[in-house]
């Protein structure tokens, strides 16, 4: 090749490089404004969910209890003994039931594969109800939550590598398959629940039927340090299979030819994402819809790249799950209802906006 | 002055076989190969007649049963999945994408096994766009692009993928890249592929279109069963006999205008 050009092109290079490297797309902007956005709604949520509730408190007895909190008077218990908990595991359960939700959707390569519809959630509540029937001792003390957790994690990697032995093939995830298996898989989890709930004595009914609606009230601080270690876990790890996930959204072969050990990714996510719904169905029961409305949000605003989806979906979990508990404990105060109806109520209507709009998915017409 | 150690390509006695429960079924037999940097060698022959299946053999998602494929003089199975990466490209028939990716960001994609840098790909991203002419629909979503307009994205992302930035030289199997292409962006994208030629790249492409093989391939290869029909130059594998075996058509062969390179016409 003459060498004239070759340097001439080497110039073209060095000169397109610095204008490519000035040039920030709409991505990049949009991608600032909603971390920004994020960062700011996270601390004024978490504040807002402290300070509201049945008991009225001002925003400086709630500052006072926080940081000069002696434990003893009625106000400062009730934000450091029952609200700072419940709303922190809302939030870290939030991030994690979206960065688990994100995932599964890269894995799936479909924007309609939340762990709660593709049944790994039903799954998960089913291990957990069988590990509360037959858990016996086990389930006393602390060591019961970690048993509970193990048996939600057992029916969560089973649902998932069913649903996804089921669904895809080398050509492809089959929306129809992955849909219709999730229903039968959440039917099968379902009635197998219900048969556990006959054999199951009366306290243990309640708690099964409690896990079913969802709820944070059970929140104290060792679930809140178990759900730290999961969601420490879950964005330790998670984010660590972006670009993969990016390359694999082209096509199973297609990322394979980019140079990503396809199996080895799939085994990983599997395993990732079985852990985080499984274990936030034992923290916090089932709360369904999140994994599925939060990434799609954050992907309208910033795009499908993984580096960015994956962490910011954590972050707008969290608020969304903070704003969904602090609804659910204020509607009908001093009542409550289940944090997983709000986030139902929320969520179902808006996935029946996306079926609407399913050829844009993949989906057939 | 080419000798073996300087192939890009060897492909030396392949056998490739698909086993489904006991009874195997030859998919390619007694199939040679050496390609040197810089050429482009098209692959004809009917449907079925194995194209794609010698293309996703030579890319490492086909075994080999018997016979072997050196890349840069080295085994092919030795490579890892990253070092293949690096070295080949694949265009695969179809790609199917359903999340909102920018035409920019799918292209991008091609870089990811490569570490030169960030500034580095971005410039070889909108080359690579300029290539192909996508460079206007950069900012568009992939999902929103007409079939030739995706088809088109998915080449610059191959092209950036074995985008000439060393000695290094590089592979990039194509597979029917021209299938949804107009004339004139089929015309392009040859012509773009001869340029890369220039620098070193090696190109294999399935077509389905004899004439267009003759008029750019350097060399050409003729499947029918898994098995060569002839292999060469235009002029050895572009006649009347070997279209007449491989299609079962007759066709009458005329030197094209300036180049005199054979083109097939029907009759």
């Amino acid at each position: 090749m003459p060498s004239s050009r070759a340097s001439g092109r080497g110039a073209a290079l060095i000169t397109e490089g610095l204008f490519e490297s000035a040039r920030h797309s709409t991505r990049d902007v949009r991608r600032r404004i909603t971390a920004a956005v994020l960062v700011a709604a996270l601390p004024v949520c978490f504040f807002l969910s402290l300070l509201l509730g049945s008991t009225e408190l001002s925003a400086p007895e709630v500052f006072s209890a926080l940081w000069f909190s002696s434990g003893d008077s009625q106000q400062d218990l009730i934000v450091t003994a029952i609200r700072l908990p419940r709303s922190l595991l809302a939030a870290l359960i939030g991030a994690v039931l979206a960065i688990c939700g994100a995932a599964s959707q890269g894995l799936f390569r479909n924007p309609l594969a939340d762990p709660s519809l593709i049944g790994v959630t039903a799954g998960a509540s089913a291990g957990a109800s069988l590990a509360i029937v037959f858990g016996g001792t086990l389930l006393a003390g602390a060591g019961g939550l970690w048993w509970i957790s193990l048996g939600a994690f057992a029916g969560g990697i089973a649902t998932v590598w069913l649903v996804y032995r089921l669904s895809t093939s080398s050509s492809g995830t089959s929306v129809a398959s992955m849909l219709l298996a999730g229903i039968a898989i959440t039917a099968l989890a379902g009635s197998f629940t219900s048969l556990l709930s006959y054999l199951a004595s009366n306290d243990l009914l309640r708690r099964i039927s409690l896990w079913q609606m969802g709820g944070l009230d059970g929140a104290n601080y060792p679930r809140v340090i178990a759900a730290l270690l999961v969601a420490t876990m879950m964005l330790a790890f998670i984010p660590r299979f972006s670009s993969a996930l990016n390359a694999l959204l082209l096509g199973e072969s297609e990322a394979q030819h980019l140079g990503f050990d396809v199996a080895r990714m799939q085994r990983w996510l599997i395993v990732l994402i079985a852990a985080g719904v499984g274990s936030s169905v034992a923290l916090a029961g089932t709360i369904s819809f999140v994994g599925l409305v939060v990434p799609h949000i954050v992907r309208l605003a910033i795009g499908a790249d993984h580096r960015y989806l994956l962490p910011l979906s954590a972050a707008a979990g969290a608020v969304l799950l903070l704003m969904a508990d602090t609804l659910a404990r204020t509607v009908i105060a001093p009542a409550e209802i289940p944090v997983g109806l709000v986030t139902a109520v929320v969520g179902a209507p808006f996935f029946i906006s996306l079926l609407r709009h399913r050829r844009e998915y993949g989906m057939q017409p | 002055m080419t000798n073996e150690t300087d192939s890009l390509l060897i492909v030396d006695s392949l056998e490739v076989t698909l086993s489904a429960g006991r009874a195997s079924q030859a998919l390619l037999a007694g199939i040679d190969l050496d390609l040197q940097p810089g050429q482009l060698l098209a692959i004809i022959g009917p449907n079925g007649a194995g194209k794609t299946s010698l293309l996703r053999t030579i890319c490492g998602e086909l075994a080999i049963a018997k016979g072997s494929i050196r890349v840069c003089n080295q085994p092919l199975p030795a490579l890892t999945l990253r070092e293949r990466a690096r070295r080949i490209a694949v265009l695969p028939q179809l790609s199917g994408l359903n999340f909102p990716f920018s035409v920019e960001e799918v292209i991008a994609l091609g870089r990811s096994p490569h570490d030169t840098g960030r500034d580095r790909d971005r410039a070889i991203v909108a080359q690579a766009m300029a290539e192909v002419d996508v460079l206007h629909l950069r900012d568009r979503l992939y999902t929103h692009l007409s079939g030739g307009e995706k088809q088109r994205v998915q080449l610059a992302r191959v092209l950036a993928q074995v985008w000439p930035v060393d000695s290094q030289p590089r592979l990039l199997l194509l597979d029917e890249p021209l299938s949804a292409l107009d004339l004139g962006h089929q015309q392009l994208l040859m012509r773009s592929l001869q340029t890369f030629c220039g620098r070193g790249l090696g190109v294999i492409m399935a077509v389905h279109d004899v004439n267009i093989a003759s008029a750019y391939a350097d060399r050409l290869l003729a499947l029918k069963g898994g098995r060569c029909v002839a292999a060469g130059s235009a002029h050895a594998v572009v006649s009347a006999p070997v279209l007449k075996e491989l299609f079962g058509v007759t066709m009458q062969i005329l030197p094209r205008p300036g180049s005199g390179k054979p083109m097939a016409v029907g009759v």
